[in-house]
């Protein structure tokens, strides 16, 4: 499936840019982003509920872009999950069976209702109406009634959203399972960089309309194109410096009053001038307590017990705004008293730093 | 939380009071009419007085003179076919907008047009029709100048068929009414799930649309029926000589034919079929409540 130049405009209001994506076969991609940044527009289009603005869509390299939903290969698992209530949930996933497209003999029908509740687990609830139902059971019908179809893509605009954080959980390992034993492609939209991370094969990082960045997971943590996905993904403290120049492939910084070096690949500060405004990601995770090379110190501020990690928030010196870091509880046993007030110094390794050009100073 | 508290510690007495004061009126201006009514229906007339007394005669009459019980089966005739047509218009009325206006506004505005006419005088709304089929009206002038017609036709009122359509045309707001609400509470993503499905828009109206709408047509059906059973105006000013109904025959047994007896039998048995009727849609309603979880 591939969108091409798809962009769509509300009046003067533009819900989604020019944007080119294009989904594998059997991959699972996942757009993400704040609120209001057109992931649930994106997904309307690919269901056919909303047309584009400009842009093609393509769908098994048949053009798609201004095709009925109901002429589309595609189903979607409704956000509150749009089950029918005077059906029951057998009623449901049969719906979309037994429409003069599908071409399914009844005995057809029957062993894919069968099975797509099996899928999901839900076998001894055939008969039960939807609002007999807890919201992870809905989560799970409303699944079983899009899979049921065999779609070439399966469009999730929040799956999880509604549920509460324990059942969200094992809703990701099932949305996972299921994805892998279907092997159909999914396209979810979420605004939980944790649920897309760990979910997908790839993920859309969007914002206002635009996407920043595509990538593997891990790679949009270990190499985020902007602070903006930095931040997004994983977190991140965006720290003002200067740049200083380059030797023997390290960059070097001046951060708040002290030095910093940072060794990383593929970094997107080319063409700098020497004392050209940067900024400098620091992960939480990433800041190590105690002296060694990049130090920063300065006073905490505050210290939030997280279970297994604590964060410390800290004012370093010569530098505006605090910086969060997390900590193991281990690495805190010899501070019990580190509170607010207690001078504290963080280090970070030359290969931990993110470093991106300061496009507002420009 | 507070409120709870204080009334709480009131003592139950005033509590009682205040639901003393509406069953009071209930009984009073309910159950004490009805049960007159009743007792009267079993007396018997010596002309000009009537006497107490509990016999069945009264109703054995509306039963075996067709004088009464033909005027009983027209009424619900022309009742179930003011409810048909009202139900047949209304819906689609509805439908159109709820879902076919796309602005708020315009929605609201055709809204307040279909009601405004409640506010209208009933009498004069009925009498508008008079002056639409009648042999010197609207409708008999249109013809004549588009040379259909050369003479004016009578045929248009006085008739069955004009206190169909005079009625229907008084009735369907009370259609449009709960078919409205109905439709706006259906969830606009069952539709597009449906259509996500494959089921092209007739199939998801079939469905989807019309199942989950129909509690709204049957209380409009029911309330247009109950209404139109117990009409006595479009019978007087549109119906003409073979137009009578129930509430017209009521009336004249309290007055001109003076037989209070047999006219509260006859109301007796009125109030029995709308309540069957009620209670069968109340049934229905509950019914489909129960299937919608
Ligand atoms: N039907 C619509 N009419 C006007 N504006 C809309 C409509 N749908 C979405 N928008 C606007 O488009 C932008 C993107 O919306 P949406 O795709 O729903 O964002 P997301 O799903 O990422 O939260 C928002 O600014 C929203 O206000
Ligand atoms: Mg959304």
């Amino acid at each position: 499936m591939a969108l091409e130049g798809v962009s769509k405009s509300y009046g003067a209001v533009q819900a989604l840019g020019q944007t080119d994506l294009v989904l594998n076969e059997g991959e699972f991609v996942t757009l993400l982003g704040p609120s209001g940044c057109g992931k649930t527009t994106t997904l309307r289009m690919v269901g056919g509920f909303e047309f584009p603005s400009t842009g093609r869509i393509l769908i098994d390299g048949r053009d798609t872009t201004y095709a009925a939903p109901f002429d589309r290969p595609v189903n979607t698992v409704f956000q509150d999950y749009a089950l029918f209530p005077h059906m029951t949930v057998a009623q449901n996933i049969r719906y979309g069976l037994t429409v003069r497209g599908a071409n399914l003999s009844p005995a057809e029908v029957s062993s894919r209702v069968e099975h797509a509740l099996a899928l999901v687990g839900l076998s001894k609830f055939a008969d039960r109406r939807p609002a007999m139902m807890s919201g992870g059971q809905r989560q799970r019908v409303a699944m079983a009634r899009a899979i049921a179809r065999r779609p070439r893509v399966l469009l999730l605009d929040e799956p999880l959203s509604a549920l509460d954080v324990k059942l969200r959980e094992g809703m990701q390992v099932e949305l996972k399972r299921i994805h892998r034993e279907l092997g159909i492609t999914f396209l979810m939209v979420t605004h939980d960089q944790g649920e897309a991370m760990a979910l997908s094969d790839r993920v859309v990082v969007m914002q206002a309309g635009q996407i920043c960045q595509t990538g593997k997971p891990e790679e949009l943590y270990d190499s985020p194109a902007n602070p903006y996905v930095a931040d997004f993904i994983g977190g991140a403290n965006l720290v003002k410096g200067v740049w200083k120049g380059r030797d023997r492939g390290r960059d070097r910084l001046a951060l708040g009053q002290g030095q910093a070096e940072v060794q990383r690949e593929g970094h997107a500060v080319a063409g700098l001038s020497e004392g050209a405004a940067v900024l400098i990601g620091l992960r939480p995770d990433n800041l190590l307590l105690g002296d060694g090379p990049n130090a920063i110190s300065g006073r905490v501020l505050e210290v939030l017990f997280r279970g297994d990690r604590i964060r410390i928030e800290f004012t370093p010196r010569g530098i505006a705004a605090p910086i969060f870091a997390e900590v193991p509880r281990a690495a805190l046993r010899d501070l019990q008293n580190l509170g607010p007030g207690s001078p504290v110094t963080f280090h970070i390794d030359a290969a931990d730093i993110l470093l991106f050009a300061d496009e507002v100073a420009k | 939380m507070r409120g709870k508290s204080v009334l709480a510690r009131r003592s139950a007495l005033p509590v009682l009071g205040l639901f003393a004061l509406p069953v009071g009126w209930a009984f009073l201006l309910l159950i004490v009419p009805y049960g007159i009514m009743v007792a009267i229906s079993f007396w018997t007339r010596q002309f000009p007085l009537f006497v107490p007394d509990f016999q069945f005669g009264n109703y054995l009459q509306l039963f075996s003179d067709p004088q009464y019980y033909t005027v009983i089966l027209r009424t619900a005739k022309i009742a179930a076919l003011v409810t048909l047509a009202a139900t047949c218009l209304g819906y689609p009325l509805a439908y159109y907008l709820v879902f076919v206006i796309k602005t708020e506004r315009l929605r609201a505005l055709l809204y307040m047009l279909v009601i405004v006419p409640l506010w209208v005088s009933y009498l004069l709304r009925t009498y508008t029709w008079k002056t639409i089929l009648g042999t010197d009206g609207a409708l008999n002038s249109a013809l004549k100048w588009l040379g259909v017609i050369d003479q004016p036709i009578s045929l248009f009122l006085y008739n069955q068929w004009s206190m169909v359509i005079t009625l229907t045309y008084i009735f369907i707001p009370f259609v449009v009414m709960p078919v409205f609400a109905a439709l706006e509470n259906i969830p606009r993503n069952l539709i597009e799930a449906s259509e996500d499905l494959g089921v092209r828009p007739f199939g998801t109206f079939l469905r989807v649309i019309l199942p989950l709408s129909a509690g709204g047509v049957i209380s409009g059906a029911t309330v247009t029926f109950c209404l139109a059973f117990g009409d006595f105006v479009a019978p007087v000013l549109v119906g003409g000589p073979d137009g009578t109904m129930v509430a017209n025959l009521l009336q004249s047994q309290f007055g001109a034919a003076l037989n209070w007896p047999l006219g509260s039998a006859l109301a007796t048995v009125v109030l029995l079929i709308v309540m069957a009727l009620l209670w069968l849609s109340a049934r229905l309603d509950r019914a489909g409540r129960v299937a919608l979880g």
